[in-house]
């Protein structure tokens, strides 16, 4: 399933290529890391690497895109622990598999993902997300 | 206070350091290495020691960051911080 | 001592569009810091907004609030250092913990990062601190932990 998502707020880039599988229990991406994105002529100017904060960011926009789904508005409101284990870099394919749990009370929702280049492990994300229901008139179900 | 035991601290340790590592406590022995057996890196190491140093207020120097292999001897070296063993 | 601009650029190697910090306020190299980045509607994350968008989607990722302190902080290592082009190692960022977004950043405010060095090692740096904007305390940070690695590309 390829999916071109327009989600509109400000993003440092498109962290999500294609949605290989998204149900309640969660969602997993992948991005295509393409040498000739913008950023990498600033990090680092002789050795390109994919900013990890974009891996989070990857995580981010596949939970926002979860929340469309499934629950409503989502805002990040805690990285609880995110932890990089090899580099990513211009033309790995980085899949981000994310588990969307929500809390007892249902306000919050947490995202615990796995990102992985292949069978290379690159990073664990764990991110906490208020649900925003009070200002959205009612969750959008497409 | 009731001091803690040697055991009791070394589970209690033991909980800080699967916390961290984000495993279950009991899916690693007193000895396994952290980095060849868990699957720990060298980054995750040196958390580990933080979240100790924090906890118990002790502080380690560099070398002996390194050193740190498994919770055996992150206990050790604990006990030796404190100056006393506790029986 | 204060930074600016150009002299932040002799102590990281980032560049545009990945330098995301501006100035630095006041520094005690190895030990704090207090750095700004302005944020304006003219940055490239702003750039793919229609002009339907809502004002809560001109809030500024929160993925480029965190590599902005995490800037910031590195500079406080490699300050007290060498030139970032002598240094001859990259920072990467290593793992966070416990970082927590109060509030939102927004065109027009200006991000104030306050961090400091808890722990430095030979090759990793362990940060804490916060972001404000004004008084308001918009993230708090943890742990920032910075790898410090070979620059040699892999």
């Amino acid at each position: 399933m390829s999916i071109k998502l327009t989600c509109d707020v400000a993003a440092p880039l498109q962290a999500i290529d294609e949605v290989v599988r998204i149900d309640t229990l969660g969602i997993t991406i992948k991005k295509l890391v393409s040498p000739s994105e913008p950023f990498f002529l600033g990090h680092f100017p002789t050795y390109p690497i994919f900013p990890g904060v974009f891996i989070i960011e990857a995580v981010n926009q596949a939970a926002i895109y979860y929340g469309s789904k499934y629950v409503g508005r989502l805002r990040m409101t805690e990285i609880r622990s995110v932890r990089f284990f090899s580099q990513v870099l211009p033309g790995d394919v980085l899949q981000c598999d994310c588990q969307c749990v929500g809390s007892p009370k249902g306000e919050l929702l947490m995202v615990d993902a796995l990102c992985r280049c292949e069978a290379r492990k690159v990073a664990s994300v764990k991110l906490t997300y208020r649900m925003e229901k009070a200002l959205d008139s009612q969750p959008r179900r497409d | 206070m009731s001091q803690k035991t040697e055991t009791e601290e070394r589970e209690e340790l033991r909980q800080l350091i699967a916390e961290v590592m984000d495993v279950d406590a009991q899916s690693f022995g007193d000895e396994s290495h952290f980095i060849e057996e868990v699957g720990v890196d060298s980054l995750m190491a040196l958390e580990i020691m933080v979240a100790v140093e924090k906890k118990y207020h002790v502080k380690f120097l560099e070398p002996e960051l390194r050193k740190i292999t498994c919770l055996k001897n992150v206990h050790e070296l604990l006990i030796e911080k404190r100056g006393a063993s506790v029986p | 001592m204060i930074l600016s601009h150009a002299e932040i650029k002799t102590v990281l190697p980032h560049r545009y569009p990945m330098l995301l910090v501006d100035a630095v306020r006041s520094i005690e190299p190895g030990e704090s810091i207090v750095a700004i980045k302005n944020v304006t509607g003219n940055e490239p994350c702003f750039a793919g907004l229609s002009d339907a968008t809502k004002p809560y989607g001109y809030a500024y990722p929160q993925s480029l609030i965190l590599e902005s302190f995490g800037q910031a902080a590195s500079i406080i290592y490699t300050l007290g250092r060498q030139k970032a082009s002598d240094f001859g190692a990259v920072m990467l960022f290593g793992s966070a913990r416990d970082c927590r977004f109060h509030g939102d950043v927004f065109p027009g405010d200006t991000m104030e990062h306050h961090a400091r060095l808890e722990r430095s090692l030979s090759d990793a740096a362990i940060f804490a601190g916060d972001v404000w904007v004004n008084n308001r305390r918009v993230v708090e940070v943890g742990q920032f932990i910075v790898a410090i690695r070979a620059a040699v590309a892999p």
